[in-house]
């Protein structure tokens, strides 16, 4: 039965579309059928053939009106109509090119920069993690924040955890941090090594393409050498050959078998770049005894249980991790329990939102534009109209053509839009290489294009619907265009509007070009021109005895004499980011002093150098001397501290020749020597961190600083200075390096440009605003020149009337600016209002400077305020230069 | 004049399948009729037959057929359908019961 009619209705909706002459010929036939009949019935009672005809006419009602109205009734009727008016409103954008043309494109640009932000929005925030269920896995642990922002566990509470009970359906966990290891074989290899948990990939409900995930029994102590590899290392080591399973590989010069191979779109739920997995091997002692190793603990949540939830879950585990940590964190640890997309993006998101909301807004002025150009036109168009609905198209039919019109612009502008967003999107990505997760992969995919379209419908039937809904007055049919006041009205309160969207966008990107110039301007306390640094991690074969310490004095010794190097000097560590180590003040005890409480103080960092370190990077030497080449012998047990460690210890009195000792209570005892000034450490946004106290320790000749872990032996900043083009000198430090191994992987660049990478995202945010601000702009005052000129041409009658009775300039250049001032006063007291409802979301993007500055909303109220005043100026020449004679004959 | 529009919901359909029940007639001879049987109390304007036509059409109550009338013009005859026959059985049903109820209630003898 349902069939049926659904059968009939869709064969009616072809017959509708498909055959609509023939229909529309049946229906002729039929009434004319009926006119003659009632024709033949009139005669028959004895009316003259005229007379006959006539009545039936009138009995039928009009036969135009009746086929018409059987037609409305048809199914798929509306369709018919739709496609009727879009046909229509495709003419007139044909006769009027030009109006066309800039409505398409004023659209474009707001619905392009729209779906270009969207885009990378929409992969960040929105696209599914490549996990299945992947809202549920979460990363949970301890969060200290002196130590590590991101929640971890201390081995021990860990395998606690793991025999307790738990909100989570699995868990799992991984060493943080990749490795860099080394593939040692024909042709060696750096790669990025990660150590997890046989548990991880089941976890993330991952399952390798070939070959098995690792098994319990290779988490232990003893793990046979096993690995997973990437697919892209699969590829290109193998040539994706599945025999590649059981096969061996040299990593770390350990020959290690082929496990499995992970799917091409697998994704390391840090997004770091890794390219094999290794069993995580805790040790026995890792295992047992509290604080001997951490880990990442992920975990997917149990089905239905919010992350609310399951906090409150863990809550009472949050204790007994407490109570086995050191004391000094006991006080500031917490509970940390966030999803793997919030661990993700959840830094990046408030920027994401802002710059969304920044395009929208642009969207808005692109559309309150369109429509007010729209509204002037049906001020020319009032007449033509007016005629229609005299010939009998109701109210509905004409919001329907105009709506027609206004929708079809939008969908042009959405399908330019789409080519802006493309173009757009490259500049994004050339923007922000590093800045924004993930941005290489956004692209104009499916959910983008229904953005587009949506967005495109949307505001050409907004753009449409506002004009549409200004009925034309009857008197519109005595000819010439009323211009009614009711018009300027509309349009006057769509440029305040827009004077107010831009204010916001404007004293947004001047709060962030601020920003970017406060963390430019950031003193780091040390001196970054004309320096080059090559960061540099010896394979793994450099691990014997002094191979190391060995290549890394012939390098320096080798830097030393190239032409156009003045200075070398090397480290373990570099700020701004390259951070070095840290121990815990309590750690450290000054001989003479009360040693300070476990647990209090916060960690102390500290870098091992040469001496002509400072002198390089220009920190300035407050106290003492700097370290010297006899520093650098074996046994000379000597220390500098920086400014703020000095006064940590000794406050006021000098620490000049005080002793030191560094590890609590075996270590050995150093000799201060000297205090340095501080040097400021930036994070990801380039925001500076509280700076630390620190000492440093001299590089020791043919290095073997017997404490440290072998890892940084193996690795080390080599800074050089010269006058020199720096791309050069580059060349040359890049050749010494490949002379002495052409194998060694060194990441050679200026310092200037290291510390300028922590500045992307701020400058990415800023580019972004500036350039949305800037078109809203110069939407706005464009918006506010075309009413204030409609307003002049509307009242030109009455200027001239002003003008005969002897009206001044002056007072006709008061009518126009007045007008002008109010709309710009009226726009910006609307934008100070919305400025503040969106403060609150600005705030943690800014550095150095606060939301509410005076001093750039003034700026920016007084740069809409002079720029609206250019833009009535030339409307106002027009209404001075009326000729009282003409403005009194036209109209 | 009672018009259709006073009519109750519905019977405008009911009365024109009822007409096109006696035989198949193009839409003149519908008015026609209309007028006849109802004594020219039931008059519709010949403007809102046609769109009531159609409608019926659609439902699937009648169907239409070209013919040559009589005198030598094309014209659409409608004649119902099995759907249109049951659906005027449930209409009539109903208009008996809801006539004869008020019927009832009008004639009750004041006290």
């Amino acid at each position: 039965m349902q069939v049926q009619r659904w059968f009939r209705t869709l064969s009616s909706w072809s017959r509708v579309l498909l055959h609509r002459r023939e229909l529309d010929q049946e229906l002729d036939d039929e009434i004319n059928d009926h006119l003659e009949a009632k024709t033949e019935e009139n005669m028959a009672k004895g009316m003259v053939p005229q007379e006959a005809r006539r009545t039936a006419r009138i009995e039928l009602g009009g036969a135009e009106q009746v086929k018409e109205k059987v037609r409305v009734a048809r199914p798929g009727a509306w369709l018919e109509m739709l496609f009727r008016d879009l046909r229509f409103a495709l003419r007139i954008l044909g006769k009027k090119p030009g109006f066309a043309t800039v409505a398409v494109l004023t659209l474009a640009l707001g619905i392009g920069a729209n779906a270009a932000v969207f885009s990378v929005l929409y992969r960040d925030l929105l696209h599914p993690l490549p996990y299945p269920h992947g809202n549920r896995l979460v990363l949970f642990g301890t969060v200290i924040p002196s130590a590590d922002s991101r929640p971890f566990l201390f081995t021990a509470s860990y395998e606690e955890l793991r025999r307790g009970s738990t909100p989570f359906e699995s868990m799992t966990s991984w060493r943080p941090g990749t490795k860099e290891c080394d593939l040692t074989e024909e042709r060696p290899l750096r790669l990025a090594c990660v150590r997890a948990e046989s548990t991880f990939l089941p976890t993330l409900g991952i399952v390798p393409i070939i070959g098995s995930n690792f098994s319990p029994q290779e988490d232990g102590p003893d793990a046979p050498a096993v690995c997973l590899i990437s697919y892209a290392l699969w590829q290109s080591r193998f040539g994706g050959n599945p025999s590649a399973i059981g096969q061996m590989l040299s990593i770390d010069g350990q020959s290690t078998g082929v496990l499995g191979v992970l799917p091409a779109n697998f994704e390391w739920p840090t997004l770091e770049h890794v390219d094999v997995l290794l069993p995580e091997s805790l040790s026995a002692a890792e295992l047992t005894s509290p604080m001997a190793g951490v880990v990442r603990a992920y975990a997917r949540l149990k089905p239905g249980l919010s992350l609310a939830e399951g906090r409150a879950q863990l809550e009472p585990t949050l204790e007994e991790w407490r109570r086995v940590s050191p004391p000094m964190f006991r006080k500031e640890m917490r509970l940390g329990l966030l999803s793997v997309r919030e661990d993700q993006v959840g830094s990046i998101r408030p920027a994401l939102l802002v710059l969304f909301g920044a395009s929208f807004a642009l969207l808005l002025l692109s559309a309150a534009n369109v429509a007010n150009l729209m509204l002037a036109r049906g001020a020319v168009r009032e007449h033509e109209l007016a005629v229609r609905a005299a010939l009998g198209a109701t109210r509905g039919n004409l919001i329907r053509l105009q709506l027609a019109e206004s929708t079809l612009h939008g969908l042009f502008g959405g399908a330019v839009g789409a080519g802006i967003a493309f173009a757009l999107l490259r500049i994004f990505v050339a923007l922000a290489p590093a800045g924004v997760p993930r941005i290489a992969q956004a692209s104009l995919g499916a959910p983008v294009l229904i953005f587009v379209g949506g967005a495109s419908l949307l505001s050409g039937l907004v753009c449409g619907l506002i004009p549409a809904c200004n009925p034309p007055p009857v008197h519109a049919l005595l000819g010439g265009s009323s211009l009614s006041p009711h018009r300027a009205r509309l349009g006057g309160l769509l440029v305040a509007g827009q004077v107010a969207m831009s204010f916001v966008l404007v004293t947004g990107a001047g709060l962030f070009l601020e920003t970017l110039r406060n963390i430019d301007a950031v003193p780091l306390g040390m001196e970054t021109n004309h320096i080059i640094t090559a960061e540099i991690t010896l394979a793994h074969s450099y691990s014997q005895s002094n191979a190391s310490g060995e290549i890394f004095a012939r390098l320096e010794a080798g830097l030393r004499i190239l032409p156009g190097v003045t200075a070398v000097a090397v480290s373990d560590s570099l700020p701004p980011t390259g951070g070095g180590r840290a121990r815990p003040l309590s750690d450290i005890r000054a001989e003479g002093r009360p040693a300070f409480p476990k647990g209090t103080g916060g960690l102390v960092g500290w870098g091992i150098v040469t001496p002509g370190y400072f002198q390089m990077l220009d920190i300035p030497l407050l106290k003492g001397r700097g370290f010297t080449a006899s520093d650098q012998d074996p046994g000379a047990d000597v220390v500098i501290l920086n400014e703020k460690l000095a006064e940590r210890l000794f406050a006021s009195q000098s620490p000049i020749g005080q002793h030191l000792q560094l590890s609590v209570p075996s270590g050995p005892w150093y000799i201060v020597v000297g205090v340095c000034g501080d040097v400021k450490y930036l994070n990801q946004s380039g925001r500076v961190e509280p700076s630390d106290p620190g000492y440093y320790l001299p590089r020791k000749r043919l290095m073997s600083v017997g404490a440290a872990p072998e890892s940084t032996d193996r690795h080390a900043f080599f800074l050089v200075r010269t006058p020199m083009k720096s791309a050069a000198v580059e060349q040359l430090v890049r050749g010494e390096i490949a002379s002495l191994d052409p194998t060694l992987p060194a990441e050679i660049s200026t310092l200037t440009a290291r510390v300028d990478l922590l500045r992307v995202e701020p400058r990415f945010n800023a580019a972004l605003i500036s350039l949305f601000a800037a078109l809203g702009f110069l939407l706005a005052v464009i918006g506010l020149y075309g009413v204030v000129s409609f307003i002049v041409a509307a009242r030109t009658k009455e200027i001239g009337v002003r003008i005969s009775l002897g009206a001044s300039p002056q007072s006709v250049l008061g009518i126009v600016f007045g007008r002008g001032v109010r709309l710009i006063l009226a726009g910006l007291a609307a934008g100070a209002a919305l400025a503040l409802a969106v403060a609150h979301l600005l705030q943690g993007l800014l550095y150095g400077v606060s939301v509410g500055n005076p001093i750039i909303a003034g700026a920016a109220a007084l740069l809409m305020l002079l720029a609206g005043l250019a833009a009535c100026c030339i409307p106002a020449r027009r209404a001075m230069k009326v000729d009282p004679m003409v403005a009194l004959r036209y109209q | 004049m009672s018009k259709p529009a006073d009519l109750v919901q519905g019977t405008l359909d009911m009365l024109l399948l009822k007409i096109l029940a006696l035989e198949p007639m193009n839409g003149f001879a519908v008015s026609q009729r209309l007028k006849q049987v109802s004594g020219d109390v039931l008059q519709m304007s010949d403007g809102s037959l046609y769109p009531a036509l159609h409608k019926l059409e659609q439902e699937g109550w009648i169907t239409a057929e070209w013919k040559t009338s009589e005198k030598g013009r094309r014209a659409k005859y409608y004649s119902l359908t099995k759907m249109g026959r049951q659906h005027l059985e449930r209409e009539a049903d109903n208009w008996g019961r809801l006539s004869g109820a008020i019927s009832r209630v009008v004639k009750l003898k004041e006290a």
